[in-house]
Parts: structure tokens; C-alpha cells; sequence
């Protein structure tokens, strides 16, 4: 081998090498290229991760759904009100009576009442935590003290009466970790995360015991994921099992960590967690677990209560204390041992806490609340969509002050319900599947106190109250009667109830007959709608004009003016409970028309205010024909269809009303007020078959049953200045005296009061009298 | 016994004796004018005006001063707020309506505020309260003009 050979062999070799080199630098520089692709896209990746994550976790953490709330009873000296409703509305309201004074309680005396109030955010500010005594007599407030000073008048919480939810009806009540009890911290640790405090999100040791586990048992029985995992699984993530998403959820638990403090995401888990399915509701959280479970806030609960919600977590169905009390109860126990195992409890407390029961909330409790006034709650619904997203309503934690009276509600749906039930027995198989509904509303306000949507007011469904649209009946005389007051009628004006037939369209005719199929001859207007004469009304329509009278009754409160046909004087117009409440408020509030409202104020989860629904008016009548009107209403019950109720309410309760019954007694109606409220009442059946009730008959009664209870049923009546009242004869209409027989003292407008005088025979005392004609 | 027996018997001709004094076709006439002098109008209108509220007088006419209050510092909002609240508890309190009145007047809302006035006078009793509520009414239709 020569030295040259030697030369170009390792030259050769050289070249080899570098062509080697050469090709696993190509090799390399081929592979890192995608690489750097991928890390700077996994980076961006991460980046934007981290971004998205932390925007919605620090931003909107939780769907908060809205929050309604009865009006809050407005306690002072001289209100009407027993001390048994009271107690009513405060075990409503979530109190509880016992001997010890905390928040959230009262204890009862003879006719004493002491009452400890939480805070409680209204719109206007915050009424702080009070000790109330209240003293009663005479079924009224006789005392009311604050802290042991007198006070003119104080608020007692609202009852929550429901909740307005997204579609996935995920309900929670947010509350803040310094109002979490220790010992729920201690078993949340204790059995989801004992090294919460000491990993960065996720617990390699927890994950190894896991492995090993799942090995042995050759399926997957344990997560290994710590409380940091299982919020990122529930906030961000879904329950689908597999390495993706575990590993996904290990990063995102990571970074989480980075940017959140362990305090932050213990309070984020507390409120995240889904505890109990309640129906179609999933209770998610602590707090409104608490609420659900015992009806008290949270930070009121004790060891063996808080024990228990964490129990609960593993299978919230499978451990639901209200279905399966003893399963639960051995997990609760269970929890307990767990604690005292780990030493943060004693073995006393374990002991004490595992003798003690549920004690879960009893009876008409909180966790049904939501469902008690279904038809209110629609109401409300329907009138917040006119200012809210369905969406917003949802998820931002709104706060709706409704006017909902729960005085009221209870007696109207107690009536209703016995008013049917009294009507099926009365009547046997011939009024079966009677249903109802009912509207109370304060006519000075315009504000609807009470709704009830059916014989059954705690099922949601068909709300008749809004959607029964029904023929109106002989309520729509006052439209026909007030029409003529407007046209210079008065109440003594004679009109025809003789036989009448009114040509129509191809030699058809209509022939409008009386309730009772007799004809009156001439009668005064008051005596006309008193007694409900179908003729006259129908002949007076004619003269006053068909669409005078549509206009009339557009003006008192119907949204679209009725079409003008001759039936309209009998009530051809369909409409709902709602409706004739809308109409009959501008009659009780003699002409002023204010828009009937379910809500008074709106403020957000922090308790800004966002919406007020002020009081509006609107004359839409004179004050003196309707003075008139209101004067004739009152005698529909002094001596019209509606006397027979007359004698339950005192002799100076000022009541006025009309009856209505449509075409082969198909609707039963009953519409009428006191001084201060107004109540409508419906009876029919919902496939619109007859029955054997009329308006005086079936809704009356129901009727009086709610409103005779009404404290403030008095109240002045002014009389217009160009109003005055005349002795006049009630046989023709002419001038009269006090002492003349037959004499009845009527209100005129100025102008229209009789000029005529009658033959007055004077009066003599009607038992001489009786005396005298039975000898005679 | 006797001596019931004789009472119900004097009783019964006693009766008898008035219904035969009195002849049957001759009904007394009288002027309908001495009839109507009996009527007294002011009493039967305040017989109407029944005790409006179970509130006391005291304590509304307190929250009233409230409202005013309120008013004259120009806290409409919450003078509105009250003024509701006592109508809620007595629908006929003119003063509340009055103070209504004048806060829509205040914010140039005239319609509201003649209709305010207005309901203040179908419920006003005292007499400077109707004057009141009628210069407001008239001022609320100026403005609204």
C-alpha cells in the first residue's frame, strides 16, 4: 500500500463521513423544522389556553339565575293583620320558631311575637338583622319595636317565590368562603383532597395510588384528581373518560394554580359542586344545598350537617337524604369517622355528630318554594321579557321584587280551591272538572297582588288567570251602561227591556232574551245593570251606538278595541281573568287607568338598582259618570246579583261588582272591589262544556270568600263637585222626598237631575203598614 | 198569664183602632218641598266618606313631612318610593298624589302629573289640599301645552 493509496483512501473516508454528517444534518434539519412548528403552535396553544381559561374564570364564573321575591310585609301600628298570618308568612319566609334567638327565627307568645331578622338587601339599601316585637290585639298591630325602640314601620323579608333559569336549570346560591363553617372545609379535604394545600393542581402521589388501585381492580374505580382537576372537569371540561381529556385537564389544573390562589379555588369548588337533583332543578353548591336540605344558610350549619353534604357528593342521587335517608346517613357517619381518622375532629364530636339525625327541613318547606306560585311566576316572566333577554334573566343573578301579597295569594287559591270543591259536591257529576282562576290587584296602584291559574295552584302548566281567553258575559254591562252616563243618561233614565229583534245579513235575526226569559217593560238604568237585563242592554247598545261601546271598553283598559257586533252588549269578546282585572281596575279606581304590574323593583347580583316600575295614571273617564257607574256597581250588590253575599261583609264596607255568565252557562264570572282591591274570578271548564252555574252562582261566592277577609276595605268616596245626590221616585224617575214612599236618593250630574216632581205619599212605619194591608 | 193575655189584647185593638182611623183610599199629600227639607245633603255625603285607612293619621301625616322632605331636596327617587308606599297602604291619600304631582311636575313630565293631581282630587277631602291639587292641575296642563 503506498503512501498515496493511503492518502485517498482516508480522503475517501473523509468524504464519507462528511456526506454522513451531511445527511443526518438534512435528517435533523428536517425533523426540527416541524417540531419548532409544533412547540410554538403548543405554546400558542397553551397561551391562548391560559388566556380563555383565566377570562372566564376570573369574568363569569357561574350562570346565576334570577332571584323573585314577594313584596316584604310592611309591619306598623294599626295594621290589619293576625298573628297566625304573621307566622305564615315568616315559616314562608324560611324562618323557624325556637327558643334560642338567632337569625332566621321567632318565638310566639299570647299575643306577642319576637322575631329575629337577617340583612336583607332591598333595593333601597340594606335593613340590617333586627330583633322585632310585635305585639297584637284586636286582629291588628297594637306595638311594633326594633331593639326594644318603638318604630313607625319595618320590613320583613320577602318570601322567595321562585327562580328564573337557563334551559340546563342549574340553580346555585353563590356564597363567599368566610360564610363556609370550617368543619365543611375540613370534610371537603378530608375526602376529596388531603394535600390540597400542598400540590400545584395535580398530586403525582394521589395519581400513583390511583394507577395502582385501578391495576388491582382491572377497571378504572379511582380518578386520583384533586379538587383543582375536578373544578377544571366541571367548569371547563366534560365528563368523557379519556387520556385527552385527563391530560387536559392536569395542564389546565396547572395553570390554574399558576394564576389562582388556593382560597379562590376552594370558594370556586364550594360553589361549583353539584350536591342534589331536585326534579328537573341540579342544585349545584353548598349554599343552596343548605338552603334545600335544612333552610338555613350555610354558615349556620353544624358538624353533622356539613358531614352530610359532603356525603352527598359522591352519588348525589344515590345518597339524596330525602329518598334514602339511612344510605345517606351511613355515608354522613362514614365522613365523620373519615375526619376523626385524620384528626380534625375529636372522637367525642364524631361520636356526638353520628347520634345526632338529618335533621333535614320538614313540611311546605324552601326546596319547594319555587314551585308554590306557578302562575304569579308567569306573570312575572311575561313582563320582565319586555325589558330582559331570556338570557340575561338566566345568568346574571338579577334580583326581581315582585308585588305578589302571599296574604293574598293564600286566600285566593284556599277559596278557589273549596269554591270548586263546595260547587262539585253541590251539584254532583254535573260540575266535574270545574276549574277556576283568580286576579286580585290593589286598583289605587295597578298592582296585581295575587294570581291563580287553576284548582290546582301549585301545578305548573295551563295558566288559565292569562291564557283562558273566555267570553266576557254580562261583565261588559258597565262598558254599555258607562257609554250612556257618557251620552247624558242617568241613572234613573228609563229604558226598554220589551221584546227586540234586530234584522241581520240573508233575513236572519237577533233576539237577545233575559236570564230569567221575562221581559221588564220600562226600568231605571241602575235597576237595569243591577239585575243584569239582557234586552235593555242590548236595545241601549243599539242607540248609543256598537262601536262607542268597543271604544269604551278599549278605554278602560282591553289592549285592542273589540269588534263592533251587536252581541258585544251581551259580552261576545273573549277574554282572560287578566283581562276583565285590567278592565275592572279602571272602574275601581273611578276612570284612571294604570297598567296592571307584577314587578316593582330590579337591582343586580349586587344589589344596584337597575329598574323601577313606577306608578303611571291615565284618566280615561270623568269623575263624575264614573262616580255614577260606581254608585250603580254598589247596588248590583245591594239589591242586583249580587246581593246574596251582601250580608258577610259589615254594613260599612263599601263592595261593588257585577256578575257575568255567558251563553248556555259555559263561564261563571264574578268581578268586583272594595275601597282598596280589586278580585276576578272565573269558573268554567277548559273543553267550554255547560254547566249548571252562573256568575252568581259559582264565582260570586268565591268571591266574597276572598275578599271578606280584606282589612282595608274603607275608604272615602268623594263625590265630584258637579255631583249630587236627589230623593227621587224610584217608580218614574221624578223628584221625591226622603219621607216619600218609594223614594231611593240618587246621585245626578249637575244638569241631568230630574226636574219633575212626584206625588210623594209619605211613609209610614211598615209594620202599622203590614197591619194595615192585611186588614184592608 | 192573665195579665199577658190582657196586654197582647190591648196591644191588638190599640192596632186595630189606627188601621180603622186611617181611611183606605185618603193617602196624606204633603208638599214635596217639606219632604225635601229633611234632606240634608252635607250629612249623607260625609256618611259616604267613611274612615279611609287603618293607618293612624299621626303616622302618615309623618311620612308625608318625609316626602316632602325628600322633595325639597331634590330626591325625587326616593320621594317617589315613599309616596307609592303610602298610597299602597291608604289608596286615598290625597297628599300622596299631590307630592306626585308635583315631582312629575319637577321633571317635566305634565301628563303624569295632571293625572296625579287629578286622582288627588277624587279623594281629597280638605279643602286647601283641593286648592292645591287643582293650581297643580292647571299648572300640569299649562306646562303640557
Amino acid at each position: 500500500m503506498s503512501a498515496r493509496k493511503k492518502t485517498a483512501k482516508k480522503a475517501q473516508g473523509k468524504a464519507t463521513a462528511k456526506k454522513h454528517a451531511a445527511k443526518q444534518r438534512s435528517w435533523l434539519g428536517a425533523l426540527f423544522k416541524p417540531l419548532l412548528t409544533l412547540l410554538v403552535l403548543a405554546v400558542f396553544g397553551l397561551v391562548y389556553l391560559d388566556a380563555w381559561m383565566l377570562e372566564r374564570f376570573n369574568s363569569k364564573k357561574w350562570s346565576l339565575p334570577a332571584t323573585v321575591y314577594a313584596r316584604p310585609l310592611e309591619l306598623y301600628e294599626g295594621l290589619g293583620i293576625d298573628q297566625a298570618d304573621v307566622i305564615r308568612e315568616l315559616q314562608a319566609t324560611g324562618f323557624q320558631e325556637r327558643a334560642s334567638a338567632q337569625p332566621g327565627s321567632f318565638q310566639r307568645y299570647d299575643d306577642y311575637l319576637r322575631v329575629f331578622t337577617h340583612d336583607f338587601a332591598y333595593w333601597d339599601g340594606l335593613q340590617p338583622a333586627q330583633s322585632l316585637s310585635i305585639r297584637f290585639g284586636n286582629g291588628r298591630i297594637k306595638s311594633l319595636q326594633a331593639g326594644g325602640a318603638e318604630v313607625g314601620i319595618m320590613r320583613l323579608e320577602p318570601v322567595e317565590i321562585g327562580r328564573i333559569h337557563a334551559d340546563k336549570l342549574e340553580d346555585r346560591l353563590l356564597v363567599s368562603l368566610d360564610e363556609v363553617p370550617p368543619t365543611l372545609v375540613d370534610a371537603l379535604l378530608a375526602t376529596e383532597d388531603r394535600h390540597f394545600y400542598q400540590h400545584h393542581g395535580i398530586s403525582p402521589r394521589a395519581i400513583a395510588r390511583a394507577f395502582w388501585v385501578n391495576l388491582q381492580q382491572g377497571k378504572v374505580v379511582e380518578g386520583g384528581s384533586t379538587i383543582t382537576q375536578q373544578l377544571i372537569k366541571n367548569f371547563f371540561l366534560t365528563n368523557e373518560r379519556s387520556y385527552w381529556r385527563k391530560g387536559l385537564e392536569a395542564i389546565m389544573a396547572v395553570m390554574l394554580e399558576w394564576h389562582a390562589s388556593k382560597q379562590e379555588i376552594l370558594e370556586a369548588y364550594i360553589n361549583e359542586v353539584f350536591v342534589a337533583q331536585d326534579g328537573a332543578r341540579a342544585i349545584h353548591g353548598f349554599g343552596l344545598a343548605s338552603q334545600y336540605l335544612f333552610g338555613k344558610p350555610l354558615k349556620d350549619l353544624q358538624l353533622h350537617q356539613t358531614a352530610l353534604l359532603v356525603a352527598m357528593m359522591k352519588g348525589p342521587s344515590y345518597y339524596n337524604p330525602l329518598r334514602h335517608p339511612e344510605r345517606a346517613r351511613e355515608r354522613r357517619d362514614l365522613v365523620l369517622k373519615l375526619l376523626e381518622s385524620q384528626g380534625r375532629i375529636t372522637a367525642q364530636q364524631s361520636l356526638a355528630a353520628r347520634g345526632r339525625p338529618l335533621e333535614l327541613i320538614d313540611g311546605v318547606s324552601s326546596r319547594h318554594v319555587r314551585a308554590v306560585y306557578p302562575a304569579y311566576l308567569d306573570l312575572v316572566r311575561r313582563q320582565l321579557r319586555r325589558d330582559y333577554s331570556e338570557d340575561d334573566l338566566a345568568t346574571q343573578g338579577l334580583r326581581i321584587f315582585t308585588n305578589l301579597d302571599p296574604q293574598w295569594q293564600w286566600r285566593a287559591q284556599d277559596a278557589l280551591q273549596q269554591g270548586v270543591q263546595r260547587l262539585e259536591r253541590g251539584y254532583g257529576g254535573a260540575t266535574i272538572g270545574l276549574e277556576g282562576a283568580a286576579v286580585v290587584v290593589d286598583h289605587a296602584t295597578g298592582e296585581v297582588l295575587a294570581m291563580v291559574g287553576g284548582r290546582n295552584p301549585r301545578v305548573a302548566g295551563f295558566n288559565r288567570a292569562l291564557d283562558a281567553q273566555r267570553p266576557m258575559g254580562s261583565l261588559v254591562k258597565p262598558a254599555v251602561y258607562l257609554t250612556a252616563l257618557e251620552q247624558g243618561y242617568n241613572l234613573q233614565s228609563r229604558l226598554s227591556d220589551a221584546p227586540f229583534a234586530l234584522p241581520l245579513a240573508k233575513g236572519a235575526s237577533w233576539a237577545p232574551q233575559n236570564f230569567d226569559q221575562v221581559y221588564h217593560g220600562d226600568v231605571p238604568l241602575y235597576m237595569a245593570l243591577a239585575r243584569s237585563y239582557n234586552v235593555a242592554a242590548a236595545r241601549l247598545t243599539q242607540e248609543l251606538g256598537v262601536k262607542n261601546v268597543a271604544h269604551t271598553l278599549e278605554r278602560l283598559g282591553l289592549e285592542h278595541e273589540p269588534p263592533a257586533v251587536p252581541a258585544l252588549a251581551l259580552g261576545a269578546v273573549d277574554l282572560s281573568a287578566f283581562d276583565v282585572a285590567q278592565m275592572y281596575a279602571t272602574i275601581a279606581a273611578k276612570g284612571f287607568y294604570a297598567p296592571l304590574r307584577s314587578i316593582r323593583e330590579i337591582t343586580d347580583a349586587e344589589g344596584n338598582k337597575l329598574k323601577r316600575y313606577p306608578l303611571r295614571l291615565e284618566q280615561r273617564a270623568g269623575a263624575d259618570v264614573m262616580y255614577l257607574l260606581d254608585y250603580a256597581l254598589q247596588n248590583v250588590m245591594h239589591e242586583g246579583t249580587g246581593k246574596s253575599v251582601q250580608e258577610r261583609f259589615a254594613h260599612d264596607t263599601r263592595i261593588a261588582g257585577k256578575t257575568g255568565t255567558s251563553n248556555d252557562q259555559r263561564d261563571s264570572w264574578f268581578a268586583g272591589y272594595d275601597a282598596s282591591k280589586l278580585v276576578v274570578v272565573w269558573l268554567g271548564r277548559d273543553d267550554n262544556t255547560p254547566l249548571p252555574i252562573s256568575g252568581g252562582t259559582g264565582a260570586l261566592p268565591v268571591w266574597a270568600d276572598i275578599m271578606v277577609a280584606n282589612r282595608s276595605a274603607r275608604g272615602a268616596n268623594v263625590a265630584p263637585d258637579n255631583v249630587h245626590f236627589y230623593w227621587v221616585d224610584k217608580n218614574t224617575g221624578k223628584l221625591s222626598g226622603e219621607r216619600c214612599e218609594n223614594a231611593v236618593y240618587m246621585p245626578y250630574i249637575d244638569g241631568t237631575e230630574p226636574r219633575e216632581l212626584a206625588t210623594c205619599t209619605v211613609k209610614t212605619n211598615s209594620i202599622i203598614h203590614w197591619f194595615k194591608k192585611w186588614f184592608q | 198569664m192573665k195579665q199577658s193575655q190582657h196586654l197582647l189584647m190591648i196591644g191588638l185593638l190599640a192596632l186595630l183602632t189606627a188601621c180603622a182611623s186611617a181611611p183606605r183610599e185618603e193617602k196624606p199629600k204633603v208638599n214635596i218641598y217639606d219632604a225635601l227639607e229633611n234632606d240634608n245633603i252635607q250629612y249623607r255625603a260625609e256618611e259616604e266618606n267613611q274612615p279611609a285607612s287603618q293607618t293612624s293619621p299621626e303616622f302618615l301625616n309623618e311620612k308625608i313631612g318625609e316626602v316632602r322632605s325628600l322633595f325639597f331636596r331634590y330626591r325625587y327617587d326616593e320621594a317617589t318610593d315613599l309616596a307609592e308606599r303610602l298610597i299602597r297602604l291608604d289608596g286615598s291619600l290625597a297628599e300622596a298624589y299631590y307630592w306626585l304631582a308635583r315631582i312629575h311636575m319637577n321633571q317635566a313630565s305634565y301628563q303624569q302629573a295632571y293625572a296625579m293631581a287629578s286622582k288627588g282630587l277624587t279623594v281629597v277631602q280638605d279643602p286647601r289640599m283641593k286648592t292645591e291639587l287643582e293650581r297643580i292641575q292647571r299648572q300640569a296642563q299649562m306646562g303640557a301645552n
